[in-house]
């Protein structure tokens, strides 16, 4: 039954679906790029393979990072008003002890200091894809920074909590399936997990990385399960609140129709499927613990990883919209 | 609780729904029209507030950003309203507003400090910091705060804070002819709502209880739909600074039973975020070290 005290903050709209589903594309791609040179065997051929496609990568996530802010701006409607999120207003009445604004109570000051600092990696990031691909040279220290353990290690906890954010914040609401439950900051980062490895399959299919795309297929077929567990304990979560027919079984806004063709069937089955049934990449055991790439269809992992980011565009539209569809 | 705070006491026995209390708060705070001569049918304007409701004396519906006190009308008749039986019919009113929670949701989750807890214990909006975010609005679980499309701000009852800093009571309860809603200390307030329902109970009028604070007293419902179901005092977000006198369960006046505060969601929320992320870096990371690719020839397509 929905809740009828409330009233809905028009966060439901395409700007923010698009807003939140860029946002989670970025975060993804770059914990590819940590994932890619933190793991790879660098004695091994497949690490040039891996440095190669997460060097392309590297051009994704700051010019999507650019667009949220973007997006974020012209949702306010007023663009210099964004800056009293960030530094405190001299008008504020309560002052704090810094200049800058910081409210640990409110997810939203979390997450945009979250995506501040997430912007320094996605940067480096994209000035190590284009030293790759020798449009930049020099600056040494963006080549070092960029395989750093432990630069990539904190860039990877900071694109995660970029893509756990915007499900904390619709989770500390008093809105309709939004305030049902907790379980929406562990669903954003799984999807947002899941679409960045999708622009991976994508990339490393396109370069014909055949090594790199294993690992990705590999990591996509864990990842879209992670994503089905939370996403199967969220519906329960639901059904228990009493809600879950406005996920289910709404069909004004077609929420139910995305939930079901595009979040349970492109972004969940679809890369699961694939894998159960061999995948594109298809790998053979050459000794006790090493594999060999025996097989790979050419353009179909990046066919998997397309349907995966039209699933997660799905989810957005589905999580931001059924707290509308509630009410309708 | 804030020292010396200030509040209202809204007793909805005396109410007769004569909006005094709704035009005052327009006038004094200068609130522009939200409502206009448009019938309900008109979906758009329902949604933008600009719609009369036409069905009932309750033409505005409920708060908004232009309308920061709003008189419901309840209406307990039956739905056969052509019969001349009218046993057991009545109607309930109750003058709305802000409640000024002692655990304010749209103050906690403010991400500029637009929202603020005055020296009066009240709630009050800094229209030159808030940024209309409308994070705010998805927080509150009375539905109060809302968007203005007009000034791209928020929106609500403040208690007539600038009253209050000259040593006034606020424009509604100043205006209110059957003393429905009274402007004073909180304490004083809980004292005198003790009162009022401990005298009605005396009367036989049962059904009185507090929202907003626990009092200690219960009662029953002595009629409408609801006859004879149990009711007691509630305490609920904390403690409201604005307080109500029902005579039904609260459901029948557009309040929710057990409202409770977004930030319970914050901590697990986060939580089970972190564990997913850690899930999803573990096995992110073993799909990539598990691929220890022989650098042999790869098989043929």
């Amino acid at each position: 039954m929905p809740n009828p005290y409330v009233i809905e903050p028009h966060w439901a709209n395409w700007m923010l679906v698009l807003e939140m589903f860029v946002a989670g594309v970025a975060a993804g791609t770059f914990l590819f790029i940590a994932l890619a040179n933190l793991a790879t065997d660098r004695s091994k051929v497949s690490a040039t393979e891996d440095q190669d496609v997460a060097a392309r990568a590297g051009f994704v996530p700051l010019p999507l990072m650019l667009l949220v802010g973007l997006i974020l701006v012209v949702d306010l409607g007023q663009p210099l008003r964004f800056l009293n999120i960030v530094v405190r207003s001299p008008l504020a009445p309560e002052r704090g002890p810094l200049p800058l604004m910081f409210n640990s109570n409110s997810p939203m000051n979390w997450g945009t200091w979250v995506i501040i600092v997430f912007g320094l990696f996605a940067t480096v990031a994209f000035l190590d894809a284009l030293w790759h691909r020798r449009v930049f040279r020099g600056v040494s220290l963006v080549e070092a920074l960029s395989h750093n353990p432990i630069w990539l290690a904190v860039g990877a906890i900071f694109a995660l909590a970029t893509g756990a954010y915007s499900g904390v914040l619709l989770n500390v609401t008093s809105q309709n399936v939004w305030g049902d439950t907790f379980l929406m900051g562990g669903l954003y980062v799984a999807f947002s997990a899941l679409s960045g490895m999708a622009v991976a399959a994508i990339v490393a299919d396109r370069a014909g990385a055949r090594r790199t795309a294993a690992a990705v297929q590999n990591a996509l077929f864990w990842f879209a399960a992670v994503a089905g567990v939370l996403l199967l304990l969220f519906v329960v979560n639901l059904a228990v609140a009493g809600r879950v027919t406005l996920l289910l079984a709404d069909l004004d806004l077609l929420v139910a129709p995305a939930f079901w063709i595009g979040v349970v069937g492109l972004a969940i089955l679809y890369p699961l499927v694939t894998y159960w049934r061999g995948g594109p990449v298809r790998v053979k055991r050459t000794g006790s613990t090493t594999l060999a790439v025996a097989g790979y269809d050419l353009g179909r992992l990046a066919i998997v990883g397309a349907g995966v980011l039209l699933g997660v565009l799905a989810f957005r539209y589905v999580l931001l919209f059924s707290a509308l569809a509630a009410v309708t | 609780m804030t020292e010396n705070a200030r509040g209202m006491f809204v007793d909805t026995s005396v109410c007769t729904g004569c909006k005094a209390c709704q035009v005052a708060c327009k006038q004094w705070n200068e609130i522009e029209p939200g409502a206009g001569p448009i019938p309900m049918t008109d979906e758009k304007a329902v949604v933008e507030h600009r719609a009369f409701t036409g069905d009932s004396y309750d033409n505005t519906g409920h708060l908004n950003a232009y309308d920061w006190r709003h008189v419901k009308f309840i209406e307990q008749i039956g739905p056969d309203r052509s019969t001349s039986d009218r046993t057991g019919a009545r109607w309930l009113m109750m003058s709305d507003s802000c409640k000024h929670c002692e655990q304010a949701g749209c103050l906690e989750v403010c991400p500029t400090g637009a929202l603020y807890r005055t020296q009066f214990g009240s709630v009050d909006i800094h229209q030159d910091v808030c940024i209309g975010c409308r994070y705010c609005v998805g927080a509150c679980p009375f539905g109060v705060i809302e968007f203005n499309k007009n000034t791209g701000r928020v929106n609500k009852c403040i208690l007539c804070q600038d009253r209050l800093e000259q040593g006034m009571s606020t424009a509604c309860a100043k205006a209110c002819p059957t003393s429905s809603l009274t402007y004073g200390k909180v304490d004083d307030l809980k004292r005198m709502a003790a009162d009022r329902v401990r005298a009605l109970h005396a009367r036989g009028q049962t059904d009185a209880y507090i929202y907003g604070w626990d009092l200690g007293n219960s009662g029953t419902i002595t009629a409408g739909p609801n006859k004879n179901a149990a009711v007691k005092d509630m305490e609920v977000v904390g403690g409201l600074n604005v307080f109500y006198l029902l005579m039904d369960k609260p459901e029948v006046y557009s309040l929710p039973s057990a409202p409770s505060l977004p930030q319970r969601n914050f901590a697990p929320s986060a939580g089970v975020s972190l564990i997913s992320a850690a899930v999803l870096g573990v096995t992110g990371l073993a799909a990539f070290r598990r691929r220890r690719m022989t650098d042999a020839a790869v098989t043929a397509d």
